[in-house]
């Protein structure tokens, strides 16, 4: 039973503890992100693309490119050293890429979905065919990058040897999605007419308002706990620093994501066209392994879990992980379970 | 502490644990005399004196930090408040009451007090709206519009404050009519040679209330969280009462008090309500913002200085020639590549009519070369 002399005690030892924190903040220096060393080997105004060094000494011939969201920064996949999927990845043997989509600025606000997916991502496909003699590749996509390479597969189906898809929305009108009730009644051609690209942190705003209580407040005060262990804390930091490293959205692409995919659920629905192409998720008939997360509040599961009804593929294969969206890159049970999983998955298709 | 504040930081570290431990002492002391001789007043150190201790690490040792890591500790400081808030509600309200740490319904009166407290702060704020008036421990509450307002304020010439007094002015001034006559003034049809100029001034103006009111009405929708929020943690600090559980610590009591604002938030967010005053005060926002800029563009205009259209139109030009290199690019490459293979198409009818054999497949070299070396042998 709380007693009045342990209130004061505990306030006093979580004093201490922020009085500790600011002195190790002060001494934590520079917040580095990004374990696995890497090369940029093509780019394209802002977009890169970076070959990951193979970690063993013949990795597989057919390589892989993950595909990252236009929301936040990819290095979430390779935070650190002990919390990287793309070292995973490696140290199963596959051979990794990775589009980097950069940070938009006002003069790329007329870039749309046509320019990111038939234009940047095709040419970075083949870049990487051409580069290894071989027809097709495997294309790993997250979140927004699955629903991207979702629609790439259906648009180029010759050009993806395998898909991978993790915490991606399929069906964006599924009753537990907030997002997608969120955006219903917004005006999204008013905001990007007015604001030309959308700001990362009226994003991030979004997504934190999904928990307010939790996201921006709880965390902080469990942030005291771990203030006088530099390590801990350093970890802490770099989640901290990917949570709110949000690039601006490119106007055009922004609209388009938010009014074909948000509001008019096209890519289940029916009607999607991206460019010259339409996007029909029948025409997926290649391999295809969709991972979701059962704990995701920003992707719901059933979100994803939607697609098998929709692709044309009779090797489709399904992975639940026990989780969040963001614990898929980052919690120790990722790290063991999930670049073993694609790659045994991988590896029975391509050798 | 003059001495001190010369000194390294680590000096300063050593200054502030010195005197929070007469600090903790002191209070440690007026506790043990019990209820009797409880500040319940906001006498002693102070009315609410370990939150000031909060505010006074933010702001002299913040200052102090590289910029990622002052930004982390902002933010760190401003919940921590949050949260030693509560400890001191509850250490109010636990030495006010009589035997509170020996007997369970004496310790359940004194936390339903403090319940009860945060109930009334509440309610308090709901007559408010804005998250400014959300003091004390409610001001978890607010964080979904005050994060709002930090996130919009560079969306709007209009600074954060100037919105704020408005809101209140227009509060304040509910009784006598003063909305009405502003919607009416802003109304009013325009005359003479400036005519479109006035009309865009009133039509800023209307904008600007409309935004204050959609801000107002979602600040009403939260507010009704906070109430329920509040609710929800009597309830189930009822329930551990009735099991003859209890808190062992502000920690757990907290994390119960988070986890119920997070239901209520969840019972509320997914509401049409909701959603229609979050889109509502998003959409009036950018409407404000897409008239200032019509302004600025006009007076930009006026000074013959480039403007957001100029700029828009440029872009989209340049944009559009990027396409059509593209397009030329890749239509060049295609032509290149079929010229080619035409060009090894008609080689192989050369060197088959040599051969005096049929021109086999287009093949790839592998597959050839492991034909040829198969005739060789």
């Amino acid at each position: 039973m709380l007693r009045p002399d342990q209130i004061i005690q505990e306030m006093t030892d979580f004093n201490r503890k922020v009085a500790a924190g600011i002195g190790t903040l002060g001494q934590i220096g520079e917040i580095d992100v990004g374990a696995s060393a890497k090369d940029p080997v093509h780019q394209e105004d802002k977009v890169v693309l970076y070959h990951f060094r193979p970690r063993t000494p013949d990795p597989v011939k057919v390589p892989l490119l993950i595909v990252y969201a236009l929301v936040n920064r990819p290095y979430m996949a390779d935070l650190q050293e002990d919390r990287s999927m793309i070292r995973g990845l490696l140290d199963q043997g596959l051979d990794v890429y990775l589009v980097d989509w950069g940070y938009p600025d006002g003069a790329d606000r007329y870039l749309d979905l046509d320019d990111y997916l038939n234009g940047y991502l095709r040419r970075c496909v083949d870049f990487i065919c051409r580069k290894h003699q071989i027809p097709n590749l495997n294309l790993l996509g997250i979140c927004q990058g699955g629903t991207f390479s979702l629609c790439f597969s259906a648009m180029h189906p010759e050009k993806v040897r395998n898909l991978v898809t993790m915490v991606t929305p399929v069906d964006f009108h599924t009753p537990d999605n907030v997002l997608g009730k969120w955006v219903r009644d917004l005006d999204v051609d008013l905001m990007v007419d007015t604001l030309g690209n959308v700001p990362g942190e009226l994003l991030n705003w979004s997504f934190l308002s999904l928990k307010p209580f939790r996201l921006t407040g709880q965390k902080y005060i469990d942030m005291a706990d771990i203030f006088e262990d530099p390590v801990k804390l350093k970890n802490f930091l770099r989640m901290e620093k990917w949570i709110f490293d949000s690039p601006d959205q490119a106007g055009e692409a922004y609209r388009q994501f938010i009014t074909w995919f948000y509001k008019e659920n096209r890519l289940v629905a029916g009607g999607l066209r991206i460019g010259d192409h339409a996007v029909d998720l029948s025409r997926i008939t290649m391999p295809l392994f969709n991972v979701y997360a059962t704990e995701d509040h920003l992707v719901p599961p059933a979100a994803s879990i939607a697609l098998e009804r929709h692709v044309g593929t009779e090797d489709y294969t399904t992975m639940a992980f026990k989780g969040g969206h963001i614990g898929i890159y980052v919690s120790g049970r990722a790290q063991k379970d999930i670049p073993k999983g694609v790659a045994d998955w991988l590896k029975a298709r391509v050798q | 502490m003059s001495d001190t504040s010369s000194s390294a930081g680590g000096n300063w570290a050593d200054a502030w644990m010195q005197m929070q431990r007469q600090y903790w002492d002191t209070w440690s002391e007026l506790s043990k005399r019990g209820a009797a001789d409880s500040p319940t007043d906001g006498a002693g150190p102070g009315a609410a004196p370990w939150s000031q201790g909060l505010d006074f690490w933010s702001k002299l040792m913040a200052p102090a930090l590289p910029g990622e890591a002052r930004t982390w500790m902002d933010k760190a400081l401003e919940m921590n408040k949050g949260y030693v808030q509560m400890g001191e509600s509850l250490w109010k309200a636990l030495s006010s009451g009589k035997d509170a740490g020996a007997d369970l319904n004496a310790w359940w009166e004194g936390v339903s007090g403090a319940v009860k407290e945060m109930q009334q702060q509440a309610s308090s704020s709901i007559s408010g709206g804005m998250p400014d008036s959300w003091k004390g421990f409610a001001t978890l509450w607010g964080l979904p519009l005050d994060h709002w307002n930090r996130v919009t304020s560079a969306c709007s010439m209009f600074p954060g404050d100037m919105t704020k007094s408005l809101h209140e002015f227009n509060s304040a001034r509910q009784g006598d009519g003063l909305p009405d006559f502003l919607n009416g003034w802003l109304s009013t049809p325009t005359l003479g040679y400036t005519r479109e100029s006035q009309e865009d001034v009133q039509r800023l103006g209307q904008r600007l209330l409309d935004y204050q009111k959609a801000m107002q009405d979602y600040a009403g929708v939260l507010s009704g969280i906070v109430a329920r929020a509040a609710e929800l943690l009597r309830d189930k600090a009822l329930e551990r009462v009735g099991k003859g559980e209890s808190f062992d610590s502000v920690r757990e009591c907290y994390n119960l008090w988070v986890d119920c604002g997070e239901e209520a938030y969840a019972e509320v967010c997914a509401s049409d309500a909701f959603t229609r005053a979050q889109a509502t005060m998003t959409n009036a926002l950018m409407a404000l913002k897409h008239q200032e800029q019509s302004m600025i563009d006009e007076s930009l205009s006026a000074l013959n200085m480039p403007t957001r259209r100029e700029l828009d139109t440029s872009h989209r030009r340049v944009h559009r020639l990027q396409r059509r290199v593209w397009r030329l690019e890749e239509a060049l490459e295609a032509a290149g590549v079929a010229a080619l293979r035409d060009e090894v198409a008609g080689l192989r009818e050369e060197l088959a009519a040599l051969r005096g054999t049929p021109p086999g497949p287009a093949a790839t070299g592998a597959p050839r070369r492991a034909a040829k070396a198969k005739g060789d042998s």
